[in-house]
């Protein structure tokens, strides 16, 4: 190291921070002078050497970091693979759900009672019998033809009908909007039944108690008889009701 | 190691220069140019290992080339990336003569030397030296001498970091461990002998 200039004051000249005295004088002795010409170099290169030091170890760690990741990213390929799939199944099934959200949200706004009651579409028809084979053959005449007012006047006149005079009359009820009344006789046959250990009807009654109910609004009701018919296989009707006009019925007692 | 975000050539240029956000900025030359680098050594009778090594001092020497405005990009990264690898592995292989000649890859002399590639090869040699010499100090003048020329901190900040009783004390301290460097530089033949050309030249 030269005398008249020390390590502090070279580093100075460096980053600019000697005087222009200073600079001038330091500048004659590094022309005259080689030995603090080499000092200076010397220092310029610790200087950059410190300074690649900072650099290296970034790189180093980076270098390690970005190995270790693309280690790790090339695990078996099973692996990989079920990751995917894993990611797959989520994806579907994350899509399926959408679309099931979007099904009931569809469901939902379009479900209201009149809907409902059109699914509820089996009209009730009676056997052909020759005329005058009985009793009865008179309101199932007129049933046929579909004069109804005229099945309800003549079970008007008719006391102690038998059940399949009251069928008719009920399904006659329904014909004209009377589901109040259709409801009544429908129970009043089923209570009958019940005293008389039959199953008069019992099949249709469980069918068009469900139509009448939900005509009525009584929505409980409704899905008491549609899980019945639902449940019993052997059912007349359990193919004319379905799991959807219940998921229906349950949307219908939502919004009501 | 993913990125949220890509930066152009010259972004990362700057980030570099400027050594501001630069770690991002190395991160994302390993994640887009790893492979390529790897795969011409790997292509060139290198192994894995070789590579690594070798991929270190290509990210050291592109750094050196940007810190001295020796890289702008008039080209881009991924060339000049390209081209220090090149450079460096032929250089290596060269070391392995007999190897060399029986594989035949030899480096054509029809193909293009980047005059600057090879300037900051050769430098980075002579700092390869310099960075052995300081890795043999003590780390407190290893950690001192990091905050103040890579870290560019000023005296004050890294007092209070290396919980120094006052700026002076940390002043005399540089100066010593920096004496102590520049002593060992100047006392190893190899660097001292290119110090010696280099002067000689100028």
């Amino acid at each position: 190291m030269s005398n008249t200039f020390d390590l502090e004051q070279l580093e100075r000249y460096l980053y600019g921070q000697l005087n222009a005295e200073e600079s001038t004088l330091l500048e004659r002795e590094l022309e005259q002078n080689p030995e603090l010409k080499t000092d200076l170099e010397i220092l310029k290169l610790s200087s950059k050497g410190a300074e690649a030091s900072g650099w290296k170890e970034l790189i180093k760690a980076t270098q390690k970091e970005y190995l270790q990741d693309r280690s790790e990213s090339k695990t078996p390929f099973q692996v990989r693979t079920g990751k995917n799939i894993t990611l797959w199944m989520s994806r579907i099934a994350a899509s399926f759900a959408l679309i099931l959200v979007g099904a009931f949200a569809v469901l939902f706004l379009s479900t209201n009672p009149s809907s409902l009651e059109s699914e509820f579409d089996l009209r009730y028809s009676t056997p052909v019998l020759r005329a005058g084979e009985n009793s009865l053959s008179m309101m199932e005449q007129a049933y046929r033809e579909g004069n109804y007012s005229e099945v309800l006047n003549l079970g008007e006149n008719s006391a102690g009908l038998e059940p399949k005079g009251k069928f008719l009359l009920a399904m006659s009820s329904l014909e004209l909007n009377q589901p109040e009344n259709a409801t009544s006789l429908l129970l009043e046959i089923e209570e009958s039944n019940s005293k008389l250990n039959q199953n008069a009807f019992s099949d249709e009654i469980d069918y068009y108690l469900a139509k009448t109910y939900l005509d009525e609004g009584d929505f409980d009701n409704a899905q008491i008889r549609i899980e019945k018919i639902l449940d019993d296989q052997q059912h007349t009707y359990h193919k004319n009701v379905s799991k959807l006009m219940l998921w229906k019925l349950k949307i219908l007692k939502m919004k009501s | 190691m993913r990125l949220a975000k890509s930066f152009s050539d010259q972004e990362l240029i700057e980030k570099i220069s400027k050594k501001k956000d630069q770690n991002t900025a190395i991160r994302q030359l390993y994640q887009e140019h790893y492979g390529m680098l790897e795969n011409y050594i790997l292509q060139n009778s290198g192994s894995h290992e070789e590579a690594a090594d070798l991929i270190q001092e290509v990210m050291l020497v592109f750094v050196k080339m940007v810190s001295d405005a020796k890289f702008r990009g008039e080209s881009s990264i991924k060339s000049i990336l390209y081209s220090i690898c090149r450079n460096l592995w032929i250089t290596e292989l060269r070391k392995r003569k007999s190897t060399l000649n029986r594989q035949g890859i030899f480096h054509s002399n029809s193909e293009e030397t980047d005059e600057d590639v090879t300037k900051a090869i050769a430098k980075q040699e002579s700092l390869n030296y310099v960075m052995d010499l300081f890795d043999r100090l003590g780390e407190q003048c290893k950690q001192i001498l990091k905050l103040f020329y890579y870290e560019e901190l000023p005296m004050k900040e890294i007092c209070q970091k290396l919980d120094f009783s006052s700026e002076q004390v940390l002043r005399n301290k540089k100066y010593k461990c920096l004496k102590t460097l520049n002593e060992s530089v100047k006392s190893s033949p190899e660097i001292y002998k290119n110090l010696q050309k280099a002067l000689r030249h100028e």
